[in-house]
């Protein structure tokens, strides 16, 4: 009982169910059914006659019924004849929509950047647009006609065969984005982007391909590539590529039973290179280090740059950490001479960490110890050379903590200062005071800058604590009398820095100090490493009235010549020579320093005076003031001024016990 | 199983008296003309003489009855009647189908509420359900729906689709005025549903419109409800006048002749929808179910051939549906009761010619086959999708008989 329901419209009981039935006996089945309402046959012709059953009225009736047969099937002529009539007209119109349309889809399709393409259910070419005449080389008559195959190579044609066949799964239509590999008419390989719109049908598929020419994004991908592994400025494998290099010779020489060696190589003080003769010399420092590198290596050894100044060198098949070290002393040695730069003859070291991979499994691992030797050769005094050993890990472990605290420090207030009096020998009153930062640690208590100042400088922190040290150095000194002077240690990084002068200037400005009653203590380092920039901007702030110290004079390869360099106002005579007064030989070099100052115009300080025997000694040589314990160790803000402007060691400073802070060692920055 | 008809006319009342009745397991079918409503006398006996039987009926735009005619030299000859009586009433008495019959008065309630109320009414031994509704006031394609929504979930579990056949009582004056009768007193607004059960049961169902499609297939750009205001974007109504051309004076009559397919909207199917009015001012039609906006429709055509041949293959095809069945069973039915509910419209387009129809589905159908019907406002049927659906334009056959 599924029910027999209505044929579906589409396939009427219509024209072709109705054929022009004639019944067994020849008559129409209307005229059948007309006789039978009447009680007639076809086999029984009506007799006349009341009594036969069949009258006048009968055969009017069956006339009534023929005519009325007659005028229902013209009607259904005329409904017929006007629908064909009228549905003609409307297919005419349609047609007519429909060739404009056409017209215009033909001159998109003409008009368009991309090729189209249509094949027949052969393979046949059907039609080739303007933009695929230009694209393959063909014109649109030599290529329809002709099979696909002068376009798309067999194997190609093979691939998108199947994967056709994979979408269409059975179905009539389907869609697909790839990328092809086609071939102009001169044999060019084409890489094309295409989108493919495929028909079945029971003959084949139909198939219309659009193609947009990527062939040069292909190669531009492919140089994305290569670059995407390799470093632009040294051509050496990047960071990425070395990581996969690393890993695959980790793998083959695990296979084999073989160790390699990991040599990170840092190259010394770069960044004071870059910020002091600029990015260009650095980069040419770069380019050359590389080409060092190169040369410096074994056969079969691989160089890659990590970034900035990092170079790592991976070194297969290697015999013990003996072996590694000898290369990374060769790398070492082979920096050693300088580097010529157009005008510049630079000198750069590069600290070499080792390790080897009986230390460790992976290559992740394997970098990061050969990195924390390396800092361990950058803190042993740099240009060396530092195999890897376990305790290197807590060693820097330290230093990243101090690192992110003296972040928080700078961020939350962290930082002291401490104001050291300096005496002038003749009268003992308070002319100078150096102000010596500190570092309010918590759980540590307060730390001296022998700690922390060279994590700040290799974690770029120095301008960061620079810049508070001087902000707060000149607000105190502006309430303290006028003929005091404050003096500050600057990093060498931050007086490399362009606009080093406007931030000095600034600070003075904000806080109402005048020029002269600033100094600014430098190293001779500054002067060895050949920082223009930095003597340049120190000459601009002399010229404003900012005092230039020399500090720690005959600590570095000390250089009489490098007093020319620039018209120091204050020489202070370091810590060392005051210590060894009671030898003969050291008082005939202070006494000769002292001479020579003063020849030149120099005021000197003798520093880390802790006994009343120093004191007298560099008086009588004429040394111009004094600092040191003997006199006052440096004071808090607020003890400071309660004794400014009184009398030195026979006045109210307070006299400290001999050697109470001798530890206290002095960065390039001072303390 | 006994089938029994008589008629009731205002010349000679009764044809004769009324045969007698097992209730449980008797059915009384009364179609008549819509007036009847106005002057229910008739209709009130019947329900009087049949008490605790299963009486039901509608009025249509005609109702019909096989009548056999004589054939000089041959005895009689089947054949059937359009109208022969205001009142054409059959009794069929089955000896084991039981026949059960549920009244739903729509009230406040939707259309499709009220189908699902009915068909909630199932029984698991149910093997078919005959619907009879008011054709105005109830919503034909809602009615439908909810019926085939209700039958879905009350069906047992493993237990085969219930078949659904019927049609909407129609009124041949204005369309206007519509009887019901579900046991009791005639209604204007109401569902009666005939539930047959027992495995006894021999049933077929078939049915056929006869119209093709032509020209373009269109999209439905304006319409709301059933009222269609716009297709591709041009009035509809200028369409219409298009293709009748002539004709077109004498709209909506003549438009019968062009109805319109409607594509379901899962593309599946395709149902005939006839119009009922036009709105020169609105420039729409208004046909007799909905026209969703955004549809895709194609004007139909016919001819009064067609629509002859289309009744005799609703006919055929009903007959068939059932003859396998019979088949296999340990006896045939000795005689058949054919319902066949026909599309007013298919009345109007076939005018002096639609006892022809009749007699094409006589025709398609056994020979020991009683057939009774009416012209509907709309036939409820399966669609070719295998859903059932309320079709306009329809020849639809019912046919029942009872293993023996």
């Amino acid at each position: 009982m599924t029910g027999r329901h209505a044929a579906p419209p589409s396939a009427p009981a219509g024209p072709g169910a109705i054929p022009p039935v004639q019944a067994a006996d020849g008559l129409h089945p209307l005229l059948l059914r007309q006789l039978a309402r009447l009680g007639l046959t076809a086999d029984h012709p009506p007799e006349p006659g009341p009594d036969a059953g069949f009258g006048a009225q009968q055969w009017r009736e069956l006339l009534t019924r023929i005519s009325v047969a007659y005028t229902d099937a013209d009607n259904d002529r005329y409904t017929l004849e006007r629908s064909i009539d009228v549905s003609g007209c409307e297919m005419a119109e349609l047609y007519e929509k429909l060739r404009t349309r056409e017209a215009f889809t033909r001159a998109i399709v003409e008009s368009a950047g991309d090729a189209l393409i249509t094949t027949d259910e052969t393979g046949v070419l059907t039609s080739f647009n303007p933009a695929a005449e230009r694209l393959f080389g063909w014109t649109a008559d030599e290529a329809c006609g002709q099979s696909s195959g002068v376009l798309l190579p067999d194997g190609e044609r093979q691939r998108l065969e199947a994967i056709v066949g994979e979408r269409l799964a059975g179905g009539t239509h389907a869609e697909l984005s790839l990328e092809l590999t086609a071939r102009h008419r001169d044999g060019t390989r084409l890489y094309l982007l295409t989108s493919v719109s495929v028909w079945a049908a029971d003959t084949g598929l139909f198939t219309t391909i659009v193609a947009r020419d990527i062939s040069a994004q292909k190669t531009f991908q492919e140089r994305l590539r290569y670059q995407a592994g390799h470093d632009a400025l040294t051509g050496l494998p990047n960071r990425a590529r070395f990581h996969e290099l690393l890993d695959a010779e980790l793998a083959r020489a695990r296979g084999i039973g073989a160790d390699i060696a990991l040599l990170f190589c840092d190259l010394d003080r770069f960044k004071l290179i870059n910020d002091s003769l600029g990015h260009d010399v650095g980069d040419a420092v770069l380019v050359n280090a590389a080409d060092r590198f190169r040369a410096a290596i074994r056969p079969g050894d691989l160089v890659a740059r990590l970034s900035g100044d990092e170079f790592v060198i991976l070194c297969p098949g290697i015999m013990g950490t003996t072996e590694a070290r000898l290369i990374g002393e060769s790398i070492v040695a082979a920096f050693s001479v300088p580097f010529h730069l157009g005008e510049y003859d630079v000198v750069v070291s590069v600290s070499v960490g080792v390790v080897t991979s009986d230390t460790s499994a992976s290559g992740e691992e394997l970098l990061r110890k050969s990195d924390l030797a390396m800092y361990s050769a950058k803190r042993g005094g740099r240009a060396r050379v530092h195999v890897y050993e376990a305790d290197m890990v807590s060693t820097v472990t330290t230093r990243m903590e101090i690192e992110n605290g003296l972040r928080a420090a700078l961020r939350d207030g962290g930082l002291l200062l401490h104001y050291q009096p300096i005496v002038s020998t003749g009268d003992g009153v308070v002319r100078k005071v150096e102000a010596l930062v500190r570092w309010d640690r918590p759980g540590h208590g307060v730390v001296l800058p022998a700690t922390f100042l060279p994590v700040a400088d290799e974690a770029g922190l120095a301008p960061a604590v620079d810049r508070w040290v001087l902000e707060t150095a000149c607000g105190e000194a502006a309430s303290w009398p006028h003929d005091v002077t404050v003096s500050v240690n600057l990093s060498d990084r931050l007086l490399s820095q362009p606009g080093v002068v406007d931030l000095v200037t600034g600070v003075l400005e904000r806080t109402g100090l005048r020029a002269q009653r600033l100094g600014i203590e430098v190293t001779e380092h500054l002067l060895g490493a050949d920082m223009p920039q930095a003597v340049g901007a120190l000459r601009q702030l002399q010229s404003l009235g900012v005092g230039v110290y020399l500090d720690d004079f005959g600590t570095e390869y000390s250089s009489l010549a490098r007093l020319r360099q620039l018209d120091f106002d204050v020489l202070k005579i370091d810590r060392s020579f005051v210590m060894d007064l009671a030898d003969p030989s050291s008082r005939i070099i202070v006494a000769s320093v002292i001479r020579m100052a003063r020849a030149l115009g120099l005021e000197t300080v003798a520093e880390g005076v802790d006994t009343q025997e120093q004191y007298d000694t560099l008086a009588e040589l004429g040394c111009d003031a004094i600092q040191g314990y003997l006199l006052a160790e440096p004071l808090p803000a607020d003890v400071l001024r309660g004794h400014l402007g009184r009398q030195g060691p026979a006045g109210h400073c307070p006299r400290a016990a001999p050697g109470n802070d001798h530890h206290r060692g002095k960065s390039t920055s001072g303390c | 199983m006994r089938t029994e008809m008589l008629t009731w006319s205002h010349e000679h009342g009764w044809s004769g008296p009324f045969p007698p009745a097992v209730p449980g397991h008797t059915l009384v079918l009364a179609f008549g003309e819509s007036a009847l409503v106005d002057d229910p006398a008739p209709l009130d006996e019947l329900v009087a003489a049949y008490p605790g039987t299963a009486v039901t009926g509608c009025s249509g735009a005609g109702q019909f009855a096989s009548v056999p005619r004589p054939v000089p030299g041959q005895g009689a000859a089947p054949g059937v009647r359009l109208d022969p009586a205001p009142l054409i009433v059959t009794v069929v008495t089955f000896d084991q189908v039981r026949v059960r019959i549920v009244a739903v008065r729509p009230g406040s309630r939707t259309s499709r509420q009220a189908g699902q109320e009915l068909a909630e009414q199932r029984r698991p031994d149910d093997t078919a359900l005959f619907v009879l509704s008011s054709g105005i006031n109830v919503n034909g394609d809602q009615l439908t729906e909810g019926i085939v929504d209700g039958l879905a979930r009350t069906r047992p579990a493993g237990a085969p689709a219930l078949p659904v056949s019927g049609g909407l009582a129609a009124g041949a004056d204005g369309f206007l005025r519509t009887w019901v009768l579900a046991g009791k007193a005639p209604l204007p607004t109401a569902v009666a549903g005939v539930f047959l059960s027992g495995d006894a049961l021999q049933a077929g169902y078939g049915s056929a419109v006869g119209w093709g499609i032509f020209g373009p297939a269109r999209r439905v750009t304006r319409s709301d409800g059933n009222v269609l205001y716009e297709v591709d974007g041009k009035p509809a109504l200028a369409l219409y006048k298009r293709y009748l051309g002539d004709r077109a004076a004498g709209l909506p009559a003549t438009a019968l002749l062009f109805p319109l397919g409607l594509h379901t909207e899962d593309g599946g199917e395709k149902i005939v929808r006839s119009i009922l009015a036009v709105d020169e001012a609105a420039q729409s039609l208004t046909f007799a179910g909905d026209i969703p906006q955004g549809s895709t429709v194609e004007l139909m055509r016919s001819t009064r051939d067609w629509l002859v041949d289309a009744a005799g293959t609703a006919a055929q095809n009903a007959a068939d549906d059932v003859a396998p069945a019979a088949g296999r069973g340990a006896g045939k039915p000795a005689e058949w009761l054919a319902i066949a509910v026909s599309c007013v419209a298919r009345r109007l387009a076939l005018g002096e010619r639609t006892e022809e129809e009749l007699d094409a589905a006589l025709e398609g159908l056994a020979s020991n086959t009683t057939m009774t019907g009416f012209y509907s406002f709309g036939e409820i049927a399966l669609a070719c999708g295998g859903r059932t659906r309320m079709h306009n334009q329809t020849m639809t056959v019912t046919v029942l008989g009872e293993r023996q």
